[in-house]
Parts: structure tokens; C-alpha cells; sequence
């Protein structure tokens, strides 16, 4: 295990002088962060709870604190250093005014990054504004994006709205790369996909994508916020960019909107310059629950995934279910997924309740630990229905393209004891079916 | 930032591809359609900027006959703004590399075109610098020199070069190629004129073109390259000003042969390194590299018989022969209203700035490793 403190904070300046004959003698390069020198730097090899536990950590020169310090604060003293990075432009890597950076926004942001294996990570206030900030960021005008029919309904609406920033957006079956690469056309510059689909959890075959990326000079992002870096790490799979809502399990505790992007300085750099435009900037105070959410994320993600695959395991043998979407279960039919899934699934399931949605609808009024609510990932168990919720945007012609059928339900699972959610279920179930 | 310009973006740039040098290679594209025998519609295409795309939805009107005082610019003109917006964005980038701050800069182009003669004649060029900043008069001037080295389109104009003719009848899959490497101009103008385009600089990278007749077009650079995203840049205007020429003579040519064309597409394409032109290699020439005019024809003709149509017609083509053949560039300096140098760019001159750059990234090197 290496624990080291980074020497510093700013990178090499890039010094412009009279004395530079061109600009192949300017300094800078591109370095990873931006860190301060107090902050823990892990190496990649550090085990996955090491780097949730003390990645990115602010220690404290003064008090030594252990828990972090909050940083809630808008600005920042004016210095040498700070006026330099204004005529360097370096001021990402500076403390200046909290929309371009705080130092409680680097200590999350490196904790994502090292957890993802990338250089560089911006936070934002919620996971469709890393969305949106990373997609303007990276296409032109005239630019196209090609992404799935069944992304999360809010990414869809975003994208069906991206014409007026004269982008256009193809929308196709994200299981299959040949539609996908019949999609992809002479302005296309991005493919935007989820590793797991929301509600029914279809894997995308993500190192086939990497692999058209790479041979069509298109940039690869994935939306990971299902499997998080616990279960998946799409970069070292060829991905140039994961995104996530935070809110979900990065997080875990319900009490926070947040988003993430993640990869190379190159990209994260030009998407953090769009950010400082269209705003959207996550508070240190989020950015510390978050940073402290963070380091139980590999005991909750574990936890959640063995429990959703013994919930699944038990919906295929219920008689009130008809069918059981989860990459665990008998006969899934995207089995490349393990081959870039390692040790679970996450811990988000769907089912099909016999009777349709009226026979759902009951079930979920009978359910006693499931909280009856949208959003996923935190410790508490969450349960809603597509069709009503989530993708009640859609059309029910659109849904059915999709394959959400009558009855789907969609649960996620919290840490909760699995066997008292397994027999929630199953009275919720019976009962349902004696209702309808 | 300096000059609208973020030097750590440059410079961040520049290691990036001293590091993976299949960055450095941009390939740009045009395609050109006449809208009628007055006006050629050009269309800039998605560039692939190393291993990424960047899509330009970019569109610019060109006449290929046409006048002064006409609403849109003459393919000429397209051709001056290519040269002085490279040679003032460089220029641009050059100061702000040295820390120097620009008030104003702004370069004036002139050349002398035949507007009666029968072939192509491109006569005297010549480059004004017009700069209000804090940077030292020798130090300005060196920057002049350097950029006559580092703009590629400048060097496309300087030194020789070839352009590759690919022609496709579209009932036909057969492709004829041509490579031009030579074209011949006329000595001396039958009616000669001097056409000019003042090039000011706005900011970063983004300038703001004027022809003598009024017309305004800016000038500007992909955010993937540090511009605001606003325009075409030079390299797409001379693309689309050598396919709307050819685009024109091609036409021009079917008339004279009684060749029945019933349609006509031309695709021009190029490409820059970014190690030339940052000197990061210097064995990487700085020019546009692999201009290749494809021109997709509807006729009745084969492949090969267009072939030679085309090659007629490229033969005639002033883009054709500036980029085949030398050309000597006069360019002075203005700072601050008083002329602080004036040189000669032309093929011996580069040789030699050539091998004082390389002479002093030697000695920079050495420093560095010492």
C-alpha cells in the first residue's frame, strides 16, 4: 500500500517569456488533479476500500483532523500565486472562488478519480448537469451524438433537446453494436452510453463500443452510476469519460444531488472550463457529505449487489413474478457484461408482477421496509414503477419499444437483512395477487 | 489569460503531442457545389483533430467570377484571408508564448491575380503587419520571421507542392487520379490587378477579415484548438476556395469539350502537423500536407476521360499553381504606425531561418539537459 502526500499543488506553470523562442518551450504539461499539497494522493494500486477510505483526503496542517475540514467558503485571498494563474491559465488549479474550484471539491474529485483510474474528476450539483456540461463541452455545433432509446428518461430528455445546441442525437438499441456503428455518421464525435439500462438493466458490450471509439476517432463516455468503480471501471475498458450520479451509490445516503465526470485531464480540463459557464457547481458542503459517503461505498456496493442477487434468485421462483431483470439470473441475455463486471451487479433489480400494473401498483402499496419512491443506491431499500415514475416522459408505445412491460417494478436494494426483504416481498406479492 | 489565449492550454498542447505525436496530425475537409455559375456553395466538413473528431458546421459563399462590389467574396479573396489569418493567428500565438500583450494586430494582404489572361497568374504577394503591443521592435520581428516558418500556409505558398486529383463519375466506381506537381503561370498579366484583405485580430485566436470591397468573414479555430468556434479556419478557407476554383474550371472545361455535365461535386482536403508547426519535430515539413481534390462528376464520360478533363481544368487553377509552385513573400513590420523591418520569404530565406531554429532548439536542449 503506498500513502504518499503529493510535493504540489499547482502544476508547472507554463511560464511564457521573452526568452521562449516558440511555443514548444513553454513548461507546462498536463498533471493530474488539481491537489493541494495536503491532500492524500493513492497510487492505482491501493485496494478499492483503501482509496474510498483515505484517497483525496484533506489533512488538516494545523489540527491534524482526521474527518476533513469544510471549506464553506465562496472565495478566496488574492495572492502572487493566484494572480499568476490568471495570466498563466492555471486558475483550475488554484484556490480563487469556489465555481472554479474548492478545496473540498478536490478532495472528493480525487477520490472519484483515483477510484475510477482517471486523471482528473469535476463534481457538479446533480448527475445531469455533469450530462449536460460534459456533452456541450465535447461536441461542436453540427455535431452528433449516438446514444440509447433506453438511457435514464431524464439523459433522454436532455438529449432530444440537444438540436437546439445545434447537436443532433441518434438513438438506437444500446445492446447492439452494430446498430450502434450503423448509427455513427461523418459529424458523429460521441457515443453515450449506460453500462446497465435503466429499468431493465441490459448491458451494453462496452469493450466492443471502446473498440469503435478508437477505430472511428470517437470519444467513448459511460454513465456507470448503476455498477460504480466497485464493480466496474469502463476507462481501463477504453471508455474516455464515466459519469455518475453521485446520488446514487457514490454517495448512498439519500441526503445529497450530486454528479461526476471522470478521465483524462485533456477532457475534464475543457469540460470544467464549459462548467465555469453554464454553472451548476456542487457546494463544499456536498462535496464533504459526499467525500464522507464515499468511504463505506465498497461495504454498501457489496452488500447491495449479494442482497440483489439473492432477491432476484427469489423472484424467478415466485409464482406472482413473471420475469426478473437482473445479470444474475438464469438465461440474461447480455452475458458479456461479465466480461467488464467484476464481483457483483449493483444493487438494482426489476420484475415483472403477474396482473400488470395494477397488480404492481398494489404490491407496492403492501411492501413495509421498501421505501415507495424514485431515486436508488442509497442504504434504504426503494421501490417505484417505471411507467408512472422514471419513465412516465414516454409514451406507452415508446415504452414498450424499450421492453417495459405491464407490471414492471423496479427495486433497489439497501443493506437492510436480505431475508426480511425477501419476505416483504413475497407478503407483498401474495397479497397483491389476493387483492387483484 | 494573455491575449484572449490560454497559454497553459498551449502549452499542455504541446506535450501532449511531444508525448503521443498521433495527436498532432489534423485533417481538414471542404465540400464545394456551385448554387449557380455566379456563386459556389462550401461546406466545412468534420475534421479529425488526432484521435478525435470535431464537427464544423461551418458555410461559406464563394464566386469564382466574381466582381468587385458583388455580395459575395471571390474565391481570390477566400485565398488572402487564408494567408494573412494563418500568418496573424501564429503571429498571435507567438507573442503571447513570449508573455508580450497585443493592443491591436491586424495584417494587410496584397497580391497581384490576371483577371483577363486565359492561365493562371499569381504575381507579387505581400504581408503588413500592423501591431500595437509591448513587446520589443527586434523581438516583433523575430516573431515575423519564426511565423514565416511555422504558418502552414504560408509554406504552402512558399515552398512547392503537389495536389492530387481524384475524379468519380457517379455512375462509376472507377476512380482516375492525377497528381498535379506543376502548373504553369503566365508571366505577364493580360489585365492585371491587386487585390487586398485586411486581417484584424479580435481575440484568441478569433480575426476578423475584410475584403477591399466591404465583405466581412471571420476567422476563428475549433475550441478543441483553443478558438471560440466561431468561423472556418485558414486552412478550411484555402480548402474551399481551391475546390470552389477547380469547381469553376471544371465546368468551364465540359463547356469547352462539349461534355454534358449534369452535375458536380468537388471534396478538397488537407492536412497539418501540429510538430512541424509548434517545432516540437522540426523534420516534420509545415505546410498543408495531402491536398487532395476529389471531384465527383455527373456525365455520360468515363472515369479516365473525365480524368483528363479535370486535369485540364486543375491546370488552370490559380490555387493549383500557388500551392505547386515558389512563391517569394514580401512582408514588413508596423509598430505602432513606424516600420520596424521588412524581409523576403522565399524558399532560401526559410532554408536559413529554418537552421537557426534548429540551431537554437539545440542549444536550448543542451541547456536544459546540462
Amino acid at each position: 500500500m503506498t500513502l504518499k502526500t503529493q510535493s504540489s499543488a499547482i502544476g508547472t506553470a507554463p511560464e511564457p517569456a521573452p526568452e521562449r523562442g516558440w511555443s514548444n518551450e513553454l513548461r507546462r504539461g498536463r498533471v493530474p488533479g488539481p491537489r493541494l499539497p495536503q491532500q492524500r494522493v493513492l497510487s492505482g494500486e491501493s485496494g478499492i476500500g483503501t482509496v474510498c477510505v483515505h484517497a483525496g483526503g484533506y489533512e488538516d496542517p494545523v489540527t491534524g483532523a482526521v474527518a476533513g475540514t469544510l471549506f464553506q467558503t465562496t472565495t478566496f485571498r488574492f495572492s502572487d500565486v493566484s494572480y499568476s494563474s490568471f495570466s498563466q491559465g492555471i486558475t483550475r488549479d488554484v484556490p480563487i472562488y469556489t465555481r472554479y474550484g474548492n478545496p473540498n471539491q478536490w478532495s472528493v474529485q480525487e477520490k472519484i478519480a483515483t477510484l475510477e483510474g482517471a486523471e482528473s474528476s469535476c463534481v457538479f450539483a446533480s448527475g445531469m448537469a455533469a450530462i449536460f456540461t460534459t456533452l456541450l463541452a465535447l461536441t461542436n455545433r453540427g455535431g452528433h451524438v449516438v446514444s440509447a432509446y433506453d438511457v435514464y428518461g431524464g439523459t433522454y430528455d436532455l438529449l432530444r433537446e440537444l438540436h437546439q445546441m445545434g447537436r443532433r442525437v441518434s438513438f438506437v438499441n444500446p445492446t447492439s453494436i452494430r446498430d450502434i456503428e450503423a448509427a455513427v455518421c461523418e459529424d458523429t464525435q460521441i457515443l453515450f452510453f449506460e453500462t446497465l439500462t435503466n429499468p431493465l438493466l441490459k448491458a451494453i458490450p462496452l469493450d466492443e463500443l471502446a473498440e469503435l471509439a478508437r477505430a472511428r476517432k470517437l470519444l467513448l463516455i459511460v454513465d456507470n452510476t448503476f455498477l460504480t468503480p466497485v464493480f466496474c471501471r469502463p476507462l481501463r475498458h477504453g471508455a474516455h469519460l464515466v459519469v455518475h450520479s453521485c446520488t446514487k451509490y457514490l454517495n448512498g445516503h439519500s441526503d445529497l444531488v450530486a454528479g461526476v465526470v471522470s478521465g483524462s485531464r485533456k477532457y475534464v480540463d475543457r469540460i470544467w472550463q464549459q462548467s465555469l459557464r453554464v454553472g451548476g457547481q456542487l457546494e463544499p458542503i456536498a462535496c464533504y457529505l459526499l467525500e464522507r459517503g464515499l468511504k463505506t461505498l465498497e461495504l454498501r456496493a457489496r452488500r447491495q449487489a449479494e442482497s440483489a442477487a439473492e432477491v432476484a434468485k427469489f423472484l424467478c421462483s415466485h409464482p406472482h413474478v413473471a420475469r426478473v431483470h437482473h445479470p444474475s439470473v438464469p438465461g440474461y441475455a447480455y452475458s458479456w457484461v461479465h466480461e467488464y463486471c467484476k464481483g457483483g451487479y449493483g444493487g438494482l433489480l426489476s420484475f415483472e408482477v403477474r396482473g400488470g400494473d395494477e397488480a404492481a401498483l398494489a404490491m407496492t402499496e403492501h411492501v413495509r421496509i421498501p421505501a415507495l419512491a424514485t431515486s436508488l443506491g442509497g442504504v434504504e431499500s426503494l421501490i417505484s414503477l417505471p411507467f408512472n415514475t422514471s419513465h412516465s416522459t414516454l409514451t406507452v408505445r415508446q415504452r414498450k419499444h424499450i421492453g417495459i412491460g405491464a407490471g414492471l417494478v423496479r427495486l433497489s436494494v439497501g443493506i437492510e437483512h436480505v431475508q426480511d426483504l425477501i419476505d416483504d416481498l413475497d407478503r407483498a406479492l401474495h397479497k397483491s395477487a389476493e387483492a387483484v | 489569460m494573455r491575449n484572449g489565449l490560454n497559454i497553459a492550454s498551449v502549452s499542455e498542447l504541446v506535450h501532449e503531442i511531444k508525448l503521443y505525436p498521433e495527436e498532432a496530425l489534423v485533417r481538414l475537409a471542404a465540400g464545394i457545389e456551385p448554387l449557380s455559375t455566379a456563386i459556389t456553395d462550401v461546406q466545412v466538413k468534420t475534421l479529425s483533430g488526432g484521435t478525435t473528431r470535431v464537427a464544423r458546421d461551418f458555410r461559406f459563399f464563394t464566386s469564382p467570377v466574381g466582381e468587385r462590389g458583388a455580395r459575395v467574396a471571390n474565391f481570390r479573396d477566400h485565398m488572402l484571408v487564408a494567408l494573412g489569418g494563418c500568418v496573424l493567428v501564429t503571429f498571435v500565438q507567438g507573442c503571447s508564448a513570449r508573455g508580450f500583450t497585443i493592443i491591436n494586430a491586424a495584417v494587410e494582404v496584397a497580391a497581384e491575380f490576371d483577371s483577363g489572361g486565359e492561365g493562371p497568374h499569381l504575381g507579387r504577394i505581400e504581408y503588413r503587419y500592423e501591431v500595437d503591443c509591448d513587446g520589443p521592435p527586434d523581438a516583433l520581428m523575430e516573431i515575423a520571421t519564426i511565423v514565416s516558418c511555422m504558418s502552414p500556409n504560408h509554406r504552402t505558398f512558399v515552398e512547392p507542392g503537389r495536389v492530387c486529383l481524384q475524379v468519380a463519375n457517379g455512375t462509376d466506381e472507377r476512380v482516375a487520379e492525377r497528381l498535379l506537381t506543376s502548373v504553369s503561370c503566365a508571366q505577364r498579366p493580360v489585365k492585371p490587378e491587386v487585390r487586398r484583405v485586411r486581417v484584424a485580430w479580435a481575440y484568441g485566436t478569433q480575426l476578423q477579415a475584410r475584403t477591399e470591397s466591404g465583405l466581412e468573414m471571420l476567422v476563428d479555430q475549433p475550441k478543441q484548438y483553443l478558438g471560440l468556434d466561431s468561423a472556418p479556419n485558414p486552412q478550411e478557407y484555402l480548402l474551399g476556395a481551391a475546390g470552389a476554383e477547380l469547381c469553376r474550371e471544371v465546368q468551364v472545361e465540359c463547356q469547352r469539350r462539349k461534355v454534358e455535365l449534369r452535375g458536380i461535386v468537388v471534396h478538397c482536403a488537407g492536412s497539418i502537423n501540429l510538430l512541424g508547426l509548434t517545432n516540437v519535430d522540426d523534420s516534420v515539413p509545415v505546410r498543408v500536407h495531402d491536398l487532395v481534390q476529389r471531384v465527383e462528376l455527373a456525365a455520360d464520360e468515363e472515369a479516365e476521360q473525365l480524368g483528363d478533363l479535370v486535369e485540364a481544368a486543375g491546370a488552370r487553377c490559380l490555387l493549383h499553381s500557388a500551392i505547386c509552385g515558389e512563391h517569394a513573400i514580401d512582408v514588413s513590420l508596423l509598430s505602432r504606425s513606424e516600420t520596424i523591418g521588412k524581409f523576403r520569404s522565399d524558399g532560401a530565406a526559410l532554408e536559413k531561418n529554418l537552421a537557426e531554429l534548429s540551431r537554437r532548439k539545440e542549444e536550448t536542449s543542451a541547456t536544459e539537459r546540462g
